[in-house]
């Protein structure tokens, strides 16, 4: 009985709101609040009138003063540069009756980029023929932002996933070929009875153990150099990481007489991890010396410039060159040399290659046998 | 141990770059006087450069009978070596075993090691000495 009594109470008073409502559903609650709770703005474009409509909540969303009149004409000035051709191609066929329903970059009248969700369909008359197009544009950016960050946060961990993979590899393989000669030299000892192999046997224990901290070392200097990614970018100068690390190298460079020319006056600058700069010059420096031609003198030419929009850097030598036909998919793997010598270590390349990619960057090498290498990097 | 009967064979090959390991193998075949003669290359480059002269019959040097080959070198891998070795080999009357001897335990090469024909068998590293010690044994018979 109470809560019936209750109930009967509360109904007159809901009937009454919805009343004031039902009369026109577009109006008021079920158009005005839906619409900007969504966030959801619609439009209108009539052909034959020549006249485009935009609804209160398209104005907001595109920030247009309430004196602004829409044509077909300005229409374009609301989609991103890179977005415009897109936008006109759907625009074309929905008039000719294919409807359309994407995501695109739209720019605000006060020039803000943000994403939206474009939906669009043809409006027919009684003999079924095209007369105009309506629909929504919805606001999306916080979404789609959300969702661009992820796909590469993705990117990032699956790379870093197949790195540490590779790295896990060589690690294991590495420190196996050491253990298999510590067994190998232990069982040969068990089974000799000559005090001079004896001694001799025990001396290779040395040389395995240094073999082995060596290793250690290497797979040490991998670790520290990928530690530095999450170390601060910064506004860097390409001469003066340049100089700072001919500077570091320099008897090296005199020895050999190495010459190196540089050019970065079409990109001077670049927001980097110092640390890794560094690095990429040294290991590719020292790589274009370290493999130098036996009848010329090292010249590496260094330049810096823009492709696509990305900032790159090109490294060329005059050295021995690779035969990338032949070892053009290890060049980058770790403990891969292709020249014999005492100074070829093969962790260089596999070094700044990691620090490239971490970076999103990417490294592409051209060579010609007795001709020399070219490096060049999309940062 | 056979170390009053004279060795198995005459020559044996080792292609690695790895100096200690050379060097231990070097003394299981003496001490178990398992070969008479060892060739030693660094890589696999350095091996074709020598085979090559003999398979094409401008050279009367004899050939190894056992080649053990290493995949993980410089200038030419082991691989390499195979895909080269196959060629120049083909059709020619070359009789030698050879046997992949690797510290790698990944079964992507082992199963790449099984595409070659020429490969009898693949050792990881470290061998067993009596094992290894059979594989020369059972080449002579």
């Amino acid at each position: 009985m109470f809560l019936t009594h209750k109930k009967k109470n509360k109904n007159p008073k809901e009937l009454e709101t919805r009343k004031g409502t039902s009369e026109n559903p577009f109006d008021n609650f079920y158009y005005k609040d839906v619409a900007e709770l969504t966030g959801v703005g619609g439009w209108t474009i009539k052909f034959k009138e020549k006249k485009t409509y935009l609804d209160p909540q398209t104005r907001k969303i595109l920030n247009i003063p309430n004196d602004y009149r829409p044509s077909l004409r300005n229409a374009s000035d609301f989609y991103a540069e890179e977005h415009k051709a897109k936008a006109a191609e759907l625009f074309m066929a929905c008039s000719m009756g294919v409807p359309f329903n994407t995501i695109v970059k739209m720019v605000t009248y006060d020039k803000k980029e943000f994403w939206a969700k474009a939906v669009g369909r043809p409006i027919y008359d009684k003999n079924h023929e095209v007369v105009g197009i309506q629909g929504i544009f919805q606001d999306i950016d916080e979404v789609k932002l959300k969702e661009i960050s992820l796909e590469t946060s993705v990117k990032v961990i699956e790379s870093q996933n197949s790195r540490l993979f590779n790295f896990a590899h060589i690690v294991s393989h590495n420190l196996r070929s050491h253990a298999s000669n510590l067994s190998l030299t232990l069982d040969l000892l068990k089974s000799i009875n000559n005090p001079d192999e004896e001694e001799e046997l025990k001396s290779s224990l040395f040389d395995i153990s240094e073999s082995l901290n060596e290793t250690i070392n290497h797979l040490n200097e991998i670790v520290t150099a990928q530690s530095h990614s999450l170390d601060e970018r910064r506004i860097l100068s390409f001469d003066h990481v340049l100089q700072s690390t001919v500077s570091s190298i320099s008897r090296m460079i005199e020895e050999t007489q190495t010459e190196i020319f540089s050019d970065f006056s079409e990109v001077p600058e670049i927001r980097y991890i110092p640390s890794y700069l560094e690095s990429i010059f040294l290991n590719l420096i020292t790589n274009a010396i370290k493999y130098r031609h036996p009848d010329r003198h090292p010249v590496i030419d260094i330049c810096s410039f823009k492709e696509e929009d990305k900032t790159c850097l090109m490294i060329r030598d005059n050295g021995l060159g690779i035969d990338l036909e032949k070892h053009g998919d290890n060049l980058f793997n770790m403990y891969q040399t292709f020249h014999t010598g005492k100074e070829s270590v093969g962790i260089g390349l596999f070094i700044t290659k990691n620090q490239i990619e971490t970076l999103q960057g990417s490294i592409h090498v051209q060579s010609a046998v007795d001709e020399g290498t070219t490096f060049k990097i999309v940062f | 141990m056979t170390t009053q009967s004279p060795p198995p064979i005459k020559l044996a090959c080792i292609i690695d770059d790895d100096d200690v390991y050379i060097n231990l193998i070097k003394k299981v075949i003496n001490i178990r006087k398992l070969s008479e003669n060892l060739l030693i290359f660094k890589n696999g480059r350095e091996a074709l450069n020598y085979f090559t002269p003999i398979i094409e019959k401008e050279d009367d040097r004899i050939f190894p009978e056992i080649i053990l080959l290493d995949l993980n070198m410089p200038v030419m891998d082991g691989w390499r070596f195979l895909e080269e070795f196959t060629k120049i080999k083909t059709g020619k009357d070359v009789k030698t075993t050879l046997y992949i001897v690797s510290s790698s335990i990944n079964p992507m090469d082992l199963e790449r090691a099984k595409e070659f024909s020429l490969v009898t068998d693949y050792l990881v590293k470290p061998v067993d000495l009596d094992e290894f010690e059979a594989i020369f044994v059972r080449n002579s018979a």
